[in-house]
């Protein structure tokens, strides 16, 4: 009998007389149910749904009317990345991002620390964000145009305008959100201002501040892409537009599709980084 | 022992309010010992809290005079411990101590002060824990830690132990004993506990209900540690309670006249 063969003999022998073995039998199926664990993610569940859902429905549509993942991927690759230009485009659309939302953020900042901490403020400024947010994006995008006429930071005025009541409303209730038996116990101690803005006061907004980073950030992305449909000659949001022109719902999806991989990485690679960080204090940070 | 640490005069405090102001406190004098623990025991809502905070200065009085002072020093550093230990989740606790410490010490200066009273409190092992890793009663601990650390005067405790379940308050309320007898500092602890004051205090000042009056002062001469087994300790808690329902009739009494006047 050979070695490998006596092994397995005694393991099954042991299985039956001891019950310590037959756990250590077990081992290898537990590896297994982990590595099915993480393929079974309910997160690439998720993606591999979409997919599927998308193939059945190209497959279920009229010819033309919605390109397969496979066709949408080769133009992705083909018709958007490897294109020249490719990295002028985003690159225009980054930095308009990022202006709008510089803009927005430091805005709609000072207006909910305000509203947050003055009565006075709040009452003034509490119509001034229900209107703002309530205003169509739309609406904004023809006024930034008419204001300032086709210019390349044009749908950076649109962004600034509405994503700001967003961030205001998260510093609002950040504000307001911070525990005053805290700032009590900091007073009846005798800590200096300085001490409690530090260590009460920004530290209870942070979580507010991260909801507002995303949330102005997202919109920023949705705006500054209508934006420069309407006044821009580049960009991702005019590439998208050029596309529609040319009844490529191919390049359109594509772009699409680019834009969402983006979106997902900043997501995962930036803000879910940034609150591992800074609220690592947190018992579980919902990751 | 024996010198006056605060002294409360005639104290009144009124609240302003829409239909008329509501008087909380009535009149109230009392002196506090130094080295003393002593109690301020009253039924929930009659302004012991109210009291605390004007003693500690956070709010002001309608009419009378308050002085914290010792002879010899000038002003005496008053600290807190409050119904929650209201600590900031995003600090250890260690942190959580040295946050009450200005920038006048070094950061091994107060790193040790912290360890010291963390050990008094026998949470050095938890150091470095947060808030939310500790349970209710190491929270509070640290609060005492943090209370202790700026080497206050007087300790103002208002009902510390009412959110803690009983027996984790049992024993705080032993180890609160312990370190007061090590640190010598005068307690001035708010309770609507009757036996919880008859068995820490030296003294209990006896109020009633709003608009907050002394109803009685007694001193506790019981000798320490106490027990609740204690057969004379069995006949202070049933005094106590005798004298809460009394209080309650006459106030009922006069909340009677009142209503049919």
């Amino acid at each position: 009998m050979s070695n490998k063969e006596n092994k397995k003999r005694e393991k099954v022998l042991g299985q039956s007389r001891n019950g310590q073995i037959r756990a250590e039998g077990k081992a290898p199926d537990t590896i297994l149910k982990t590595r099915l664990a993480k393929v079974f993610h309910p997160k690439v569940m998720g993606i591999i749904c979409f997919f599927m859902l998308w193939q059945i429905a190209s497959i279920i549509t009229p010819e033309n009317l919605l390109p397969n993942p496979y066709i949408v991927g080769r133009a992705l690759i083909f018709g958007v990345i490897l294109k020249e230009g490719f990295l002028f485009h985003v690159g225009m659309t980054v930095l308009r991002i990022i202006i709008g939302f510089c803009i927005s953020f430091s805005m709609g900042m000072s207006m909910g620390v305000l509203m947050g901490t003055k009565r006075f403020w709040e009452e003034f400024f509490t119509d001034y964000v229900i209107i703002g947010l309530t205003i169509p994006s739309l609406t904004w995008a023809v006024i930034g145009i008419l204001w300032l006429g086709l210019k390349p930071l044009t749908p950076v005025f649109a962004t600034a305008m509405i994503v700001f009541p967003y961030v205001a409303i998260n510093f609002w209730q950040g504000v307001k959100d911070v525990d005053k038996d805290l700032v009590d116990m900091g007073r009846a101690f005798d800590v200096s201002k300085k001490r409690i803005i530090r260590h009460i006061y920004i530290p209870s907004i942070l979580p507010f501040t991260l909801a507002a980073a995303r949330i102005g950030f997202s919109i920023s992305w949705k705006i500054v892409i209508v934006g420069e449909v309407f006044g821009a000659s580049n960009g991702i949001g005019y590439m998208i537009y050029y596309w529609y022109h040319m009844f490529s719902l191919r390049l359109v999806l594509a772009w699409l599709l680019f834009f969402t991989v983006v979106m997902l990485l900043v997501e995962y690679f930036i803000f879910k980084r940034l609150e591992h960080y800074l609220l690592a204090w947190r018992p579980q940070a919902i990751l | 022992m024996g010198c006056k640490l605060i002294r409360v005069n005639g104290l009144k405090k009124v609240f302003q309010q829409g239909r008329g102001d509501l008087l909380v406190l009535d009149n109230l004098s009392f002196d506090v010992e130094e080295g003393s623990f002593t109690t301020l025991l009253g039924p929930s809502g009659c302004g012991k809290s109210t009291l605390l905070n004007i003693l500690a200065g956070s709010e002001d009085l309608s009419a009378g005079t308050i002085d914290i002072s010792s002879t010899g020093r000038e002003k005496i550093k008053i600290s807190y411990v409050f119904q929650t230990a209201r600590l900031l989740p995003w600090k250890s606790a260690i942190d959580n101590i040295s946050f009450v410490h200005g920038m006048e010490k070094s950061k091994e200066e107060c790193t040790e002060i912290t360890m010291q009273y963390l050990k008094l409190v026998g949470l050095e092992e938890f150091a470095h824990h947060y808030p939310h890793q500790l349970s209710g009663g190491m929270q509070q601990r640290v609060g005492i830690a943090r209370a202790l650390s700026v080497e206050p005067g007087v300790l103002l405790m208002d009902e510390p132990f009412s959110h803690l379940d009983e027996i984790t308050a049992k024993r705080m309320r032993a180890d609160l004993v312990d370190i007061w007898q090590k640190t010598k500092v005068t307690i001035f602890f708010v309770t609507h506990d009757l036996s919880e004051a008859a068995l820490l205090s030296d003294r209990i000042i006896f109020m009633t209900q709003k608009p907050a009056q002394i109803h009685k002062d007694f001193t506790i001469d019981l000798p320490r540690p106490r027990s609740e087994e204690d057969q004379r300790f069995f006949e202070l808690q049933t005094k106590l309670s005798r004298e809460f329902h009394l209080m309650q009739q006459s106030y009922d009494r006069t909340e009677d006249r009142l209503q049919t006047r």
